[in-house]
């Protein structure tokens, strides 16, 4: 289940929660502050995965304290923003981490293809 | 219009402030500001949509906020997937595993604490469980059946006398036929009667006479044969009589063929026709049963005997409607019979309530809850004890803590680390402390029955409830918080700036006036109670050894009392006439064939036997009241013949002055040293309370015409008083008979019934004693306050003696420092130690001077004995605090001067 990576020897149990994984592929575009990321995962779960705030920061402090994620300064494009804002941004190993569940979430799709909507089942 | 927006955004974002500042600091420090940033900007784009928007938004991060909170505090969502990737366990958790490892260690490793410590816990916990336990069986008792919570009991309240008008026959058979919320109505009333079968002993019963619905009501299931029925209440109809499993079992023998057996119940012959299983007891506590004939045509409204009336709620009836009911049905009432009514208020109670002699309001309800402060508060002040202990002991690895939190141990661990010790401490404890319970409980009620034989309900169940160990384990854990928590947070104030201070002689650490406070005031409630548990003892033992004054154990005594047949209230004083006057007659024939039997050598009857506790009444001399307060006692004309006491001066009581105008009297040595001030008592006149009724026989002037030896007049044969006796012939009035007998008293005593039941079925005979054991008789009842005293005084003694060291043994540690330096400095070793010890000492001495105060106040220590257990108490103390002091003075002595000096 834990993904090994060449590099660093660090596992990380899998299957990550969904919020984790959609903030991580909402971070995949670029580095985000807080707000901008809750609508970014709206985004890009298509409205289907709507995080609140106190849910967003405690799954933000557990993936800075994992080193999925790191704190970076803000963007030289968003010099307009609020300075105080605190901009987060995926890291290497948070990416592979979000590859391998990718990787096991297309598993699984692929085993289940066969099986329940293929199909249908006979003796 | 734009302010009020404003002013509601501003309470917005406080309410969004005061929801970040719930989640634990750590979390706070690292993301509030951005929380709060992140929230504000959310807020806004929500508000754009109007008031739903905004309303949306609190709906759903208030609770995202809470629980939120909540998680990080216990610990984090994340704990799980750290460990499974060996992380660094949350900083934030409340109690890990760790602590309670750590904590059982620290158990083990100080051992005096965890006995101390512990057993006090368990006792606070026992005290506070068994309070709760009483609370729960007194406020929210129900019967063990089915539908056994709808059970009422009605009865008409006296508003004008503030009392329950018992006399209600008329109206149960008018509620029976009228109340439409209410079924299966009946009636109840107890007597004590004798049950005389042919083989087997007889002896007093109580019985209860109640209506036949009330075994379809309990439902329950005879065990043989049938319950009563209505057909059983008809006049006329065979005398019937329904026992329980256990009389069955044992008077009866469990006879198979028990049913139709013939017994009689005083007067008259029942049939038994059934049996009822050991556990049923309805209505209170009652082992046998006969039909209630009620004949209300007997007596007017407002008359008859004494009943309870109980029913069950018809279904979908409530209490409320049943009330509203019988209020409606006793306002007619009002209107129709008001010379009887007018202040009948009817009531309709909870079953179980009605056994209350009043009735249960809010406020008792909330009285009685309150109670449980009472316990909480009590179990705070022992663990504060504990946390004293706790603290002492903490304080001694100052060092260690400080270095620990140089290290990055946060406050938070530290103080965590000793709650969860004192969980594991607290977890035996409750153990203990339910298992004290449980059987302390089992105890209480075997005293009270055998007190107050059968009265104890029978649906009070002796074990503890589900809701007590509950309870008991919410009190644990508020106990381990507090003897836990509160050291923590004293030790680990400002630890970082002590970081400095700390060498190995000592520290900033010191125990505040409040705890100082609290051991002075501990010895002082430890020598109070250390006074009454000796006084207690003391009382008990000359209770065991009294001297009777005769020779006691020759003698058997027994309390006669005779059936009361039912009386109208309206003839009730020429039936008590009768009833009296037959009494003396069948008295009189008890006392005629007593005395004829061979195993007999004389009988006579007394109102209070030898050795009995009894009240104090005033008394007049020559119409001057005294402030002495006598023992009267009425006794036949041959009671000092018969007791073999010889008179002191004047004469003995004759057969003469039992007639109507001859008023004398036999007073004691006693009375004539405490009343007459020694000066001869024969010829003077007395009177008695201060009743100026002349049909009162006290009330009438008395003349002393002899003085007898002394007999022990109470249980307490310290507590002298004048004793006064007053001629009377046998009667129930003077209801003792005391039996001069040749050989065992006890062998006489079957013999003894068996003549009373022979001159009348109605006379009941109680409690054949010996008279030596007549004093004993309460034994039971001291012998439990001796043990609640001895544990209680034990446990306070314990832990302020351990206080004392603990404390005692830190205050002189945190000098080591300080004595070292002035010995460097060339003080006086005499005087150093004598400066160390003055204000432990002080505080000792003040403890034992409040201590004794309240005793002198109240004249306890006038018992030498007592004040000597005191004095032996206090030189116990003293020597613990000098105990304390020794080890570290020794150890401060022996810093060597330069090492000391190096310090600063």
């Amino acid at each position: 289940m834990a993904k090994r990576t060449d590099t660093q020897m660090r596992t990380y149990p899998l299957p990550l929660g969904n919020d984790v994984l959609y903030l991580l592929l909402a971070l995949d575009r670029g580095p985000r502050h807080g707000y901008a990321l809750l609508r970014e995962v709206e985004a890009v779960s298509g409205g289907e995965v709507r995080i609140l705030t106190g849910t967003l920061y405690r799954r933000l402090r557990r993936m800075l304290d994992d080193g999925l994620i790191e704190e970076v300064p803000a963007p030289a494009g968003e010099a307009s923003a609020d300075e105080r804002r605190r901009y987060y941004a995926i890291t290497t190993f948070g990416r592979e981490v979000a590859s391998a569940e990718v990787r096991r979430m297309q598993g699984v799709v692929r085993a289940a293809a066969g099986r329940l909507g293929g199909r249908p089942r006979t003796a | 219009m734009k302010q009020g927006k404003e002013g509601n955004d501003g309470r917005e974002s406080r309410l969004l402030r005061a929801l970040v500042r719930l989640f634990p600091r750590a979390f706070r420090e690292r993301f509030g500001d951005d929380v709060l940033r992140t929230l504000s900007a959310a807020h806004l784009a929500a508000s754009a949509s109007g008031a739903r928007g905004r309303v949306a938004f609190w709906l759903r991060n208030i609770p995202d906020l809470l629980v939120g909170a909540v998680r990080e505090r216990i610990g984090g969502s994340g704990g799980r997937q750290e460990k499974e990737a060996g992380m660094r366990p949350s900083k934030t958790g409340v109690v890990s595993w760790l602590d309670f490892k750590l904590g059982f260690r620290m158990l083990v490793k100080y051992p005096g604490l965890t006995v101390v410590g512990g057993l006090a816990m368990a006792f606070a916990i026992a005290v506070g469980a068994l309070g709760f336990e009483a609370i729960i069986t007194l406020m929210r008792p129900s019967l063990p059946f089915e539908g056994g919570d709808r059970v009422v009991s009605v009865r008409n309240w006296n508003a004008a006398e503030s009392e329950e008008a018992v006399r209600a026959a008329h109206d149960f058979v008018d509620w029976r036929a009228q109340l439409r919320t209410v079924e299966e109505l009946g009636a109840y009333r107890t007597v004590e009667r004798n049950l005389i079968a042919a083989a087997g002993p007889s002896g007093p019963v109580a019985v209860a006479e109640i209506s036949a619905s009330a075994f379809r009501l309990t439902g329950v299931r005879p065990v043989l044969g049938r319950t009563l029925s209505e057909a059983d209440e008809r006049p006329g109809a065979p005398r019937v009589l329904v026992i329980g499993e256990a009389e069955w079992r044992t008077r009866f023998r469990g006879d198979p063929l028990v049913l139709g057996r013939e017994v009689r119940v005083g007067a008259d012959v029942h049939t038994i026709v059934g049996v009822l299983p050991e556990a049923y007891g309805f209505p209170i506590a009652h082992r046998y049963w006969v039909p209630l004939r009620l004949n209300v045509l007997d007596y007017p409204r407002g008359d008859g005997p004494a009943i309870a009336v109980f029913g069950r709620l018809a279904p979908g009836a409530t209490l409320e409607e049943a009330q509203a009911e019988l209020t409606a049905w006793g306002d007619r009432m009002a209107a129709a019979y008001p010379e009887t009514h007018e202040h009948l208020r009817p009531q309709m109670l909870p079953y179980t309530e009605s056994l209350f002699p009043f009735r249960p309001g809010n406020l008792l309800r909330a009285g009685l809850y309150s109670t449980n402060l009472l316990f909480i508060l009590f179990v705070g002040v022992i663990c504060a004890n504990v946390a004293a202990l706790v603290y002492a002991r903490t304080a001694t690895r100052e060092s260690e803590l400080v270095v620990r939190s140089a290290l990055g141990a946060s406050r938070h661990r530290i103080i965590m680390q000793l709650v969860g010790e004192m969980l594991v401490l607290g977890a035996f404890a409750a153990v203990v402390g339910l298992l004290v319970a449980r059987f302390v409980a089992d105890w209480i009620l075997a005293v009270v029955d055998s007190e107050f034989l059968d009265a104890i309900p029978y649906w009070v169940d002796p074990g503890l409830s589900p809701s007590t160990v509950l309870y008991a384990a919410l009190l644990t854990a508020f106990a381990s918080f507090v003897a836990g928590a509160l050291p923590g947070f004293k030790v680990t104030r400002a630890s970082g700036a002590r970081l400095r201070e700390v060498s190995a002689g000592g520290g900033g650490l010191r125990f505040g006036p409040l705890w100082t406070a609290a051991i002075v005031g501990q010895m002082a409630l430890s020598i109070v109670l250390v006074f009454f548990t000796v006084y207690t003892i003391q009382l008990t033992l000359r209770m065991r050894t009294a001297d009777m004054g005769f020779a006691a154990h020759q003698y058997l005594t027994a309390r006669i009392a005779m059936d009361r047949p039912e009386a109208s209230q309206i003839a009730a004083d020429s039936a008590e006439a009768a009833f009296l006057a037959r009494g003396r007659d069948r008295y009189a024939e008890l006392e005629r064939r007593l005395a004829a039997e061979p195993g007999a050598a004389g009988v006579t009857f007394a109102s209070v036997l030898p050795g009995v506790y009894r009240d104090r009444t005033r008394i007049e001399v020559d119409g001057i009241e005294l402030e002495h307060r006598v023992q009267p006692a009425t006794v036949g004309v041959n009671f000092f013949e018969t007791l073999d006491v010889p008179m002191l001066a004047g004469r003995g009581f004759e057969s003469g002055d039992l007639a109507a105008d001859r008023h004398v009297a036999i007073v004691n040595p006693s009375f004539v040293r405490l009343v007459m001030g020694g000066r001869n008592p024969i010829g003077r006149r007395v009177r008695l309370g201060v009743s100026e009724n002349a049909s009162d026989p006290w009330g009438r002037w008395h003349e002393i015409v002899g003085v007898t030896s002394e007999l022990l007049m109470t249980n307490d044969p310290e507590l002298r008083a004048g004793g006064i006796y007053l001629p009377a012939a046998p009667s129930p009035a003077a209801p003792n008979a005391i039996v001069h007998v040749r050989g065992e008293p006890a062998a006489f005593a079957p013999r003894l019934r068996e003549i009373a039941t022979a001159v009348d079925p109605a006379l009941r005979v109680y409690g054949m004693l010996a008279a030596d054991d007549v004093p004993h008789v309460e034994m039971p009842f001291y012998m439990f306050w001796i043990h609640v005293l001895v544990i209680g005084t034990s446990m306070a003694l314990g832990l302020s003696l351990a206080g004392i060291y603990s404390v005692m043994a830190f205050a002189v540690a945190r000098r080591t420092r300080e004595i070292g330096i002035r010995l460097a400095l060339g003080a006086d070793r005499r005087r150093l130690v004598t400066s160390i010890l003055t204000r432990p000492f002080a505080q000792a001495a003040l403890g034992v001077v409040i201590g004794v105060c309240p005793l002198l106040v109240a004249g306890g220590v006038a018992s030498l004995e007592a004040a000597a257990y005191v004095l032996g108490f206090t030189t116990l103390m003293l020597a613990v605090c000098l105990l304390a002091c020794v080890v570290p003075i020794r150890r401060a002595l022996r810093v060597e001067p330069t090492e000391a000096l190096q310090g600063e």
